[in-house]
């Protein structure tokens, strides 16, 4: 849809033969001729009042994203410390494998201290992700 | 977010481009996008439920949801009547909400209420379309003003609003020509065209 001067929407051609418009041009002219238009000052206000919901609700949503964010980590976290001794002799069974260098990060990465750096981290990101629009 | 503020360029931009452009999140460009379209939209919403500061809301709401799911927007050509097709959900939704009585006559009274009135200063009689529409139902009242202030076809308004396309028709042909036989009393002469053609002053305030 075009717009006309003044911002207003011209009427639409009819859009198939059905249309209400071609059968009573009349009551459509009627329609056309009580057009309003609206002043510059309320399209202004219009435009005000919706940059403000738009920030509250952008708030809003980061602050809900923070929160699932806080309790996807918090939630993870407390499994991995309920699993803890499973991972425990994972991470000595990397560290037995091998003395030192990569399999000792490889050890603790698989640790408890591995899994939850890696999950605030992974957190961090999809946070970032999500509010990307915000 | 610049609602207020235009960026040069964009007030001259296809309307497709802007659209692409607050798809990835540009609010410079929703924000143009909100200038363009807020006048057809508010018009329509104070069309439909005769209420100005009503319409306002409404067409907030609209917006608003707009800005939240324009993401998912398959085709920006097609924004025009994705917008106002949220326009519509959200009036019909208000409506679920607070089911909407139809102006009726007043109690003592067998007619009903004067469709003419006269702006302060002007003593000229003019023919008040939103007074007509009133004594309309909503759902009646929605599908005669899409069809003929928006001029969408039969098929379109009942794939906007949800309703069976045998329902549109039936609402139409009862609501065009209940708004005909009232606005036809007011026309000069018997069997003549009807005031807006006939040059009365028409007025588009909202009840």
């Amino acid at each position: 849809m075009s717009l006309g001067p003044g911002g207003q929407a011209p009427a639409h051609p009819p859009a198939s033969e059905e249309s209400t418009a071609a059968l009573d041009s009349e009551i459509a002219a009627l329609f056309q001729s009580a057009e309003e238009p609206l002043t510059a000052a309320s399209q202004a206000a219009f435009c005000a009042r919706l940059e403000r919901d738009v920030r509250r609700l952008r708030r809003r949503r980061r602050l809900q994203s923070a929160v699932l964010a806080l309790a996807a980590v918090l939630g993870v976290t407390g499994l991995i410390l309920r699993s803890a001794p499973a991972l425990a002799r994972l991470a000595n069974a990397a560290a037995w494998a091998g003395s030192a260098g990569l399999l000792h990060i490889g050890g603790w990465l698989v640790g408890p201290a591995g899994w939850s750096v890696s999950l605030v981290l992974g957190g961090a990101l999809l946070w970032r992700l999500r509010t990307g629009r915000g | 977010m610049t609602l207020a503020g235009a960026r040069p360029g964009l007030g001259q931009a296809a309307e497709a481009v802007v659209v692409a452009l607050a798809r990835s999140g540009d609010d410079a460009a929703f924000g143009e996008l909100v200038r363009r379209r807020q006048a057809p939209l508010r018009s329509l919403l104070r069309r439909l439920c005769r209420d100005a500061a009503l319409a306002d809301d409404l067409a907030q709401e609209a917006l608003l949801q707009a800005w939240q799911t324009l993401p998912s927007l398959r085709s920006p050509a097609a924004f025009g009547a994705w917008l106002r097709r949220l326009a519509v959900n959200t009036w019909l939704q208000h409506l679920r909400r607070r089911p909407e009585r139809t102006a009726a006559p007043a109690p003592g009274t067998d007619s009903p209420p004067p469709l003419v009135s006269s702006a302060p200063g002007d003593p000229s009689p003019r023919l008040d379309l939103d007074a007509a529409l009133a004594q309309l139902a909503p759902l009646c009242r929605t599908c005669v003003v899409l069809a003929y202030q928006e001029g969408m076809s039969h098929d379109e308004i009942a794939a906007t609003t949800g309703l069976p396309l045998g329902t549109v028709k039936s609402h139409i042909r009862r609501g065009s020509g209940q708004l005909r036989a009232r606005l036809q009393a007011y026309a000069p002469s018997p069997g003549g065209p009807l005031p807006a053609e006939a040059g009365t002053p028409v007025t588009g305030a909202c009840a």
